[in-house]
């Protein structure tokens, strides 16, 4: 019997949110601490797919909470909480990313987008990526530079444009693009391999 | 929460870049992505203790009030190192030498009756040991400085704010002419032939207690001839040689004992301040929601609303023990569901409530198992008949068997007529899952959810 349910997966109730947030915003430390629990699991999901070593993810974890528990009076309702979180969490990330620049500068280059294959011109059928578990996903992106994992999140998951990503990580737009389509030819092999080895094992 | 990891204005994620994000949005390895993660659990991150510490090291630029509340719960922390329940107290020697003692601990009220202001006597009576720290002092009448452990050796003979009557007037009577003449005095004196009443110190059990809690008071030495008076500090006293008193409010007590002695009704008296330490006793409290969720199974939120309390443990069902401070329980068995909360302050103290959570299945509402939305007046709509005369207010929510909220109403005029979001009416043969939140008038819910079939 495991009758306890990873409450992460579910969302809060709008109301009972709201009055943690406001318990926070009257400085409780009851309600840093609901909102801790309750987050802190996606939070460092988000930041594990910018940051590889654990112990790195969790000085961004805890650097970010502080900032949002700081923070938290000018939220003001408008808008998702989670997402006006998660936007703090990878603002962090980045941050403690561009603080190692030698890390952060591998895979930094100039080459323009050279002849990768659109999606239309793949012939082989598009996988369900959408059953990826978070493991597979932060597996992959663990296997990309700093650079590529940077750009493929904030393009594709977060979904910031090539321009607002350029000056984000202090590199040109092109940059951002390339760094993006090989970033995303290489995910899709790794997570290809993951999803077909999958299947082969069900069956 | 379904923002599917995208930032709208609202959170000041600027414009312009529409573009790029149509083109992507569409891409199935992005959107997948997104739709994994929106899903996913998330992973195992630090316990809250961890993130509190940091919290607590002032990293964030927060008010004084959450900084006050950390600060009180390290100060209950350090009232209960070891968690011992008999631990002795301070003793302060009644007869101690005035002119050493520390300012903070020890006021000094001790009234000669008879022969007040007489040098001798004062000589005699002020030249003894004190300890402050339970641990008595070696008595050694001869040394002449046997006071040097005290922790104020600041403190100075003239800026005593506080008089003893029989002691003070010697050295304005004398001052200049005989301090020679006090120290042989003292070298004279032997410590055995000091009566108990004047070598005597007085302690507790405990130092530190909750409400309610019992501590005990006594003397170092036996007392002969002499009557006691206890002043606990809180408007009670005992005549008892060693009392016991139970301090029915949180604070901090000063502690006077008087003795006074029967040959010749000299009274001494003496104030250990701040003596026992009384803090508040936690109160359980807790309330829960269900949340918005129409799901086969009630997910229950707990909030915890206990106060004092520096450790939570909840029992569900009298078998499951969590030690979470607010923890999310799935309740799976229909039926009654006793849910008891214990808190612990610091000090070990407890304090328990216990509640019922009510969850039901259709049974419970009266209500159907399937309805047929077809428009031939039989059954076109669903609501479950027990809704009809409840007492509270409700909110009935129906959601496909994903999850999907399709339906809500809270008035029995707005039952569900089958049809979806898009307008079209539920396919014969298709489940549906409801839930229904009561809320009595006495603010408790009820909490009911079952299948519904269509026909």
């Amino acid at each position: 019997m495991k009758p306890f349910v990873n409450l992460s997966s579910t969302p809060v109730d709008p109301d009972v949110l709201r009055r943690w947030i406001e318990r926070c915003q009257a400085k409780d430390s009851q309600g840093y601490r609901l909102i801790y629990e309750r987050f802190a699991p996606v939070m460092m999901l988000a930041i594990r797919r910018y940051i590889k070593s654990e112990h790195d993810a969790m000085d961004v974890l805890q650097d970010g909470f502080l900032k949002i528990f700081g923070n938290i009076d000018g939220y003001t309702f408008r808008g998702s909480f989670e997402g006006w979180m998660r936007r703090i969490m990878v603002n962090t990330a980045i941050d403690a990313l561009r603080a190692r620049k030698s890390v952060w500068l591998v895979g930094d280059n100039e080459e323009m987008l050279d002849n990768i294959m659109d999606d239309a011109s793949v012939e082989v059928e598009e996988p369900e990526w959408a059953s990826l578990g978070q493991d597979d996903i932060v597996m992959a992106m663990d296997k990309l530079t700093p650079m590529y994992r940077a750009v493929f999140n904030l393009f594709a998951i977060e979904q910031f444009g090539h321009k607002e990503i350029a000056l984000k990580l202090d590199i040109s737009e092109g940059t951002s693009k390339s760094n993006y389509a090989k970033a995303r030819r290489n995910l899709k092999v790794i997570l290809r391999a993951k999803l077909a080895g999958e299947n082969r094992g069900d069956k | 929460m379904t923002e599917g990891g995208s930032f709208d204005e609202s959170t000041g994620h600027p414009q312009g870049s529409s573009d790029d994000r149509k083109k992507k949005a569409g891409a199935p390895l992005e959107a997948g992505m997104r739709k994994a993660l929106d899903r996913a659990p998330g992973l195992a991150a630090p316990a809250w203790s961890w993130m509190e510490g940091a919290l607590q090291g002032g990293a964030v630029a927060a008010g004084a009030a959450q900084g006050a509340r950390w600060i009180l719960h390290a100060r209950l922390g350090a009232a209960a190192v070891g968690g011992a329940m008999v631990m002795w107290g301070g003793y302060v020697w009644l007869n101690d030498d005035e002119d050493q003692r520390p300012e903070d601990q020890i006021i000094v009220e001790a009234v000669d009756l008879e022969e007040n202001s007489t040098p001798d006597q004062d000589a005699l009576s002020t030249n003894y040991p004190v300890s402050v720290d339970g641990e008595p002092l070696p008595v050694e009448p001869a040394a002449p400085k046997p006071t040097t452990v005290l922790p104020d050796p600041a403190a100075k003979p003239a800026a005593k704010p506080v008089g003893i009557s029989h002691a003070k007037p010697a050295p304005s009577a004398s001052s200049s002419a005989a301090p020679e003449e006090t120290e042989n005095v003292r070298l004279k004196r032997n410590w055995n032939d000091v009566p108990a009443e004047e070598r005597t110190a007085f302690g507790s059990t405990l130092d530190a207690a909750c409400v309610g809690a019992e501590v005990a008071f006594s003397t170092t030495h036996q007392l002969g001839g002499t009557r006691v008076l206890w002043n606990f500090g809180d408007g009670h006293f005992s005549a008892d040689y060693t009392p016991s008193h139970v301090f029915n409010e949180a604070g901090v007590y000063d502690v006077t004992l008087s003795l006074t002695r029967n040959a010749d009704g000299m009274i001494r008296t003496r104030t250990i301040k701040n003596m026992v330490t009384i803090h508040p006793k936690p109160t359980a409290g807790f309330s829960w929601e269900f949340p918005r969720l129409a799901a086969d199974r009630p997910l229950v939120i707990f909030e915890n609303l206990s106060t004092e309390a520096a450790s939570s443990t909840w029992v569900f069902d009298g078998d499951l023990v969590v030690d979470e401070f607010a923890p999310a329980v799935e309740m799976e068995r229909v039926g009654e569901h006793t849910v008891q909360l214990v808190v612990s302050n610091a000090m070990g103290c407890q304090a328990t409530l216990s509640q019922h959570v009510e969850v039901g299945n259709r049974f419970g509402l009266k209500a159907p198992a399937r309805f047929s939305p077809n428009g031939d007046d039989l059954y076109d709509v669903f609501l479950p008949d027990g809704l009809r005369n409840s007492p509270g207010t409700f909110v009935l929510r129906v959601s496909t068997p994903d999850g999907t909220l399709i339906y809500e109403t809270t008035t029995i005029r707005k039952p569900w007529d089958g049809k979806l979001l898009d307008g079209s009416t539920a396919q014969s043969g298709s489940l549906f899952q409801w839930s229904v939140i009561e809320r009595y008038d006495d603010g408790s819910l009820g909490y009911y959810s079952d299948v519904l079939e269509v026909e």
